[in-house]
C-alpha cells in the first residue's frame, strides 16, 4: 500500500491519443491531448473524463485557439530534453510569436487566462508591458484605444495619490 | 482578484464536469448576461468559467476602432502590470492609472493590494515584488491606507442627495434620503432595486423585514418622515424587481416626524417625543391605525423597546414615563394596556449619557448623531439613563414589571434574550422551558419566560454596561471589565478582562473564540477564551479618542472608533493573546453613521463568513467587506 507521500510523488498518469478542441466560432482542432495538457483547465477536464472526445472552449476563437496550441506544441518539443532546443532559441521563437496585432494579442492574453497557460499569459502581459514604458497616459490611450472618462478632478486625485510612484 | 480566482481553480468545485458543463449551458442562457452579475470580482470569475464573455462593448460606444487595454479583464491586466519592473517601472503604473477609470480602479483595487498582500501579508513564496515594494510602502503609509480602504470597500453607492437613514437586511441597504426617496440597494450584486416615491419630505427612518422563500426572497420596508406620513411597501421582490409596487400608506402620525419606526409582521410602530403610534396592518387588510396618546410628555431618554409574548404573536411596548414613574405595557396589537406600574421611584439625576455602543440593540440613531448605530444581533445592550433597547424576539415584560426594584434606578440597564421564536434557548431543567436574562443598574437575573419565576440572581459591584450570551455563558460588560457567569444559574463568576486603567469599557463582543472590548480611551484588548490565561489579554492602541463599538469574528476585530476611523485588527494565530494591529483607516466625506455585522445570503457568490457593513454619513453609501480581510 502506498504511502501518501509515495502517492504524491507518484506520476502523472501518460495521456495518450488526440482529443477535438472546439472554439467559440465552431472550429475544431484535433490536438494531442499531451500538448492540449498544457492547458491547465483542459488537463484539469481530460483528468476528470479521459474518456472524452472533444471539449468545447466557449471564450475562445478559433484564430487564437489555433495559436495557443501552436504555442503548446512548440514548448512541448522543445521542452523535451532531447530537443536541442536552447533557451535562446525558445525565448527568440516566443519573440516572435508574440509579433502580432493587438486585437490578437489582447485575445491571446484572454485566451491564455481562460485556459490556463500561465507561460503563455506572462509572455503576452510582458509583451503589453513592454509597449507601455516610456509612454505619456496620453500617449498609452492613443496606443491602446482608451477613451479617458476622468474628469478633472479624478485626474487630480490619482496624480495626487500617484505621486510617490514618480519618486 | 488573483486569490479568488486560484481559489476556485484549485477547488474541487470548479473541476467538477457538471459545474463545467453548466457553466457551458449557462453562457448559452439569455437571462445570464452581465447586467445580473456586476462587479469586476465576480465577473472576471465567470468569464473564466465561462458563464459570461468578456465584457467589450467599450469600443464602439466611445467611438474608438481596435481593441482597448482598458477592456481586459482585471485580472489580466494585474498580470500586465506584475510584468513590468517593480522598482524601474513604477512610473509606469502611475501613467496607466492617470489613463482611464477602468485602469486607475485596476491600479488601485488590485495591483496595489496585490503587492501589498505579498509583502504585508507574508507570502510562502514571495517573489521579486515582495521587497522592493514593501520599502516603498513603508515609507508611504498613506498610501497603503488608501488602498486598503478600497480594497475593503464591497460596493459603493452614491446618489446625488444626502442618505438620511438606513437599514439592513439579509443583504440589502435600505435608505432614505432628502430627495424623499426611499432605495433598495443589492449589496452583493451591486444594483439598486427600487427607488421608492411617496413622501414629500427627507425619509428619517426606515425599517425592514422580510423572508426568504424557495423561489425568491421578499422584504418589506417601511419608512416615516417629517410629512407625518408612514408608508409600508408590502412584499418586495429582491430576485426581479417589480415596477411601481404597491405603497400602503398606513397612517398620518399626529406628532409629526418620527423618532423612530419599527416595522413588524403585522404592524408598524412609530415614536414620537410625545406618542407612540401603532399602526396595526394585518397582511391581507390594512386597517385603520390604533394610536394611543401619552398621558404625560416621557423623559427624553426614555425608549420604548419592543417585545412579544411566548407565542410569537402579540407585540409588546414598553413605555418608561418618568414624570410620572410609571412603566406601562401596551399590546399594540389588540390595542391594550397591558400593565401600568407604580411605584417607580425616580432617584437621583442620571449623569449625562456616556456614548455607549454596544453589539446587540436595534439601537436608534437620530439624524445627526454622529455615532455609529449597532444592528440587532444576540442580545441587547445598553443605558442612557432610562429604559432602552431590546431586540426585537425579546421577551422580559413580566420579569421586568414584577420586580420593581429594577426600577428603582434612573440609570437602568435591561436585556433580555431569547422569545418563543426560532433561535437559540437556553436549555432549562425540563429541557423545554426558555429563560430570560434581565440585567438592570448592578444586577443580573435568569427568569423562567414560562413561569416568571426568579431562576438565579447575581449582583456586580459596579453598574452593567452591556451583557452577550454565547452558549451557556453569560458574559457581563461592566465598566472596568469583563465578568463570564456560567447560566442558567449564575455560577463560577469569572473575571475574564483585566480592569482597564484609565478608561471605561464602552463595548465589547465575544465570538465564542475570542473576546475583545474597547474602551474610553481608545484602547482595544483581546483575549482569546482557550488560552491558558486569558486573564492577560493583548493589547492595542486603536485611537485617541473612545472606541465605540467591536466586533470580533473568525481571528479579526474591527473597531469602529469616535475618530470616524474603523480600525481593523489580526489576531496572530501562535500568540493566542496578542492582537497585530494592521489597518486602519479613515473614513472620508463624514462620519461613520452604522455598521452592521450580517450574513452573506444564501446563494451569492461572496466568501464564507461575516460581512461588516458600514455607511458614510453623506452622499456615499459604502458597504465593507469584512470576510476578505486577510488573517
Amino acid at each position: 500500500m502506498a504511502t501518501p507521500a509515495a502517492a504524491a510523488a507518484a506520476p502523472a498518469p501518460q495521456l495518450e491519443g488526440d482529443i477535438k478542441l472546439v472554439s467559440e466560432d465552431a472550429h475544431e482542432f484535433v490536438t494531442p491531448k499531451n500538448v492540449a495538457a498544457q492547458c491547465k483547465m483542459i488537463k484539469t477536464m481530460l483528468e476528470v473524463s479521459e474518456e472524452q472526445e472533444f471539449i468545447n472552449l466557449p471564450n475562445v476563437k478559433g484564430k487564437e485557439l489555433e495559436k495557443v496550441i501552436e504555442y503548446c506544441r512548440y514548448h512541448v518539443q522543445a521542452d523535451k530534453p532531447d530537443s536541442g532546443v536552447s533557451d535562446n532559441d525558445k525565448k527568440t521563437w516566443d519573440e516572435n510569436f508574440v509579433k502580432v496585432d493587438k486585437e490578437t494579442l489582447f485575445n491571446l492574453i484572454m485566451a491564455a487566462n481562460y485556459l490556463d497557460v500561465k507561460s503563455l499569459l506572462d509572455l503576452t502581459c510582458a509583451t503589453v508591458a513592454n509597449m507601455l514604458k516610456n509612454k505619456t497616459p496620453e500617449e498609452i490611450r492613443r496606443e491602446f484605444n482608451i477613451k479617458n472618462d476622468l474628469t478633472p478632478e479624478e485626474e487630480e486625485e490619482i496624480k495626487r495619490e500617484s505621486a510617490w510612484l514618480y519618486q | 482578484m488573483i486569490e479568488s480566482y486560484s481559489r476556485c481553480k484549485s477547488s474541487k468545485l470548479w473541476k467538477s464536469p457538471s459545474v463545467l458543463l453548466r457553466g457551458a449551458c449557462e453562457i448559452l442562457n439569455p437571462a445570464c448576461n452581465a447586467s445580473t452579475l456586476q462587479g469586476a470580482r465576480y465577473r472576471s470569475l465567470f468569464v473564466w468559467m465561462g458563464f459570461l464573455k468578456p465584457q467589450l462593448p467599450a469600443q464602439h460606444e466611445i467611438g474608438l476602432s481596435g481593441p482597448s487595454l482598458a477592456d481586459l479583464p482585471a485580472d489580466c491586466l494585474l498580470v500586465v502590470m506584475t510584468q513590468l519592473d517593480p522598482v524601474k517601472d513604477l512610473p509606469v503604473i502611475g501613467n496607466l492609472a492617470c489613463t482611464c477609470r477602468a485602469l486607475r480602479d485596476v491600479v488601485r483595487d488590485e495591483f496595489l493590494w496585490f503587492i501589498l498582500a505579498k509583502s504585508q501579508y507574508g507570502c510562502p513564496n514571495p517573489d521579486r515584488f515582495a521587497g522592493s515594494y514593501h520599502a516603498l510602502f513603508r515609507a508611504r503609509k498613506e498610501s497603503v491606507q488608501n488602498c486598503l480602504a478600497r480594497r475593503f470597500v464591497m460596493s459603493t453607492f452614491r446618489t446625488g442627495s444626502n442618505f438620511t437613514a438606513l437599514a439592513f437586511h439579509n443583504g440589502l441597504a435600505i435608505t432614505g434620503s432628502d430627495d424623499h426617496k426611499v432605495r433598495i440597494y443589492d449589496t452583493v450584486r451591486e444594483r439598486l432595486l427600487y427607488e421608492l416615491d411617496g413622501h414629500s419630505d427627507l425619509v428619517g427612518y426606515v425599517a425592514a423585514t422580510g423572508m426568504l422563500g424557495l423561489e425568491s426572497a421578499l422584504v418589506t420596508v417601511a419608512s416615516s418622515s417629517p410629512d407625518g406620513h408612514v408608508r409600508v411597501w408590502r412584499n418586495l421582490p429582491t430576485d426581479n424587481p417589480i415596477p411601481n409596487p404597491p405603497v400602503v400608506d398606513l397612517a398620518v402620525c399626529e406628532n409629526g416626524f418620527c423618532c423612530e419606526i419599527s416595522y413588524l409582521p403585522n404592524a408598524a410602530l412609530a415614536e414620537s417625543p410625545n406618542l407612540v403610534t401603532a399602526l396595526v396592518a394585518p397582511p391581507a387588510d390594512p386597517t385603520e391605525p390604533v394610536t394611543w396618546a401619552s398621558p404625560s410628555a416621557w423623559d427624553a431618554a426614555a425608549q420604548t423597546p419592543l417585545a412579544e409574548d411566548m407565542q410569537g404573536e402579540s407585540r409588546c411596548l414598553v413605555a418608561l414615563d418618568r414624570q410620572h414613574k410609571k412603566l406601562k405595557v401596551y399590546d399594540i396589537v389588540r390595542g391594550l394596556l397591558l400593565r401600568e406600574v407604580d411605584a417607580f421611584q425616580d432617584g437621583p439625576a442620571a449623569p449625562p449619557p456616556p456614548p455607549i455602543f454596544g453589539l446587540g440593540g436595534p439601537a436608534p440613531a437620530a439624524v445627526d448623531a454622529p455615532h455609529p448605530g449597532v444592528a440587532p444581533y444576540d442580545v441587547a445592550d445598553v443605558v442612557r439613563g432610562g429604559l432602552d433597547v431590546f431586540g426585537e424576539d425579546d421577551l422580559a415584560l413580566d420579569p421586568l414589571a414584577q420586580r420593581q426594584k429594577y426600577l428603582q434606578r434612573p440609570a437602568l440597564m435591561a436585556c433580555a434574550s431569547r422569545g418563543a421564536r426560532p433561535g437559540p434557548r437556553l436549555p432549562g431543567p425540563a429541557k423545554t422551558h426558555a429563560f430570560a436574562l434581565v440585567g438592570c443598574g448592578t444586577d443580573v437575573a435568569v427568569r423562567d419566560l414560562e413561569t416568571g419565576d426568579l431562576v438565579a440572581s447575581h449582583r456586580f459591584a459596579e453598574p452593567i454596561v452591556s451583557l452577550q450570551r454565547r452558549g451557556d455563558a453569560l458574559f457581563v460588560g461592566l465598566r472596568s471589565g469583563i465578568d463570564r457567569l456560567r447560566l442558567p444559574h449564575l455560577k463560577e463568576p469569572t473575571t475574564l478582562m483585566g480592569r482597564p486603567g484609565r478608561g471605561v469599557l464602552t463595548a465589547f463582543h465575544c465570538d465564542g473564540k475570542s473576546l475583545a472590548c474597547v474602551t474610553s480611551d481608545g484602547q482595544l484588548k483581546v483575549s482569546q477564551l482557550a488560552a491558558p490565561n486569558p486573564h492577560s489579554p493583548g493589547e492595542a492602541a486603536v485611537s485617541d479618542r473612545s472606541v465605540c463599538n467591536v466586533h470580533v469574528d473568525a481571528g479579526r476585530v474591527v473597531c469602529l472608533g469616535e475618530d470616524y476611523h474603523m480600525h481593523m485588527f489580526n489576531l496572530q494565530p501562535r500568540r493566542a493573546s496578542v492582537a497585530c494591529p494592521s489597518p486602519q483607516w479613515a473614513l472620508p466625506g463624514g462620519s461613520l453613521q452604522r455598521a452592521d455585522p450580517v450574513k452573506p445570503r444564501p446563494g451569492s457568490l461572496t466568501a464564507d463568513g461575516t460581512w461588516l457593513l458600514g455607511v458614510v454619513w453623506g452622499k456615499t453609501l459604502r458597504i465593507y467587506d469584512f470576510s476578505r480581510a486577510r488573517k
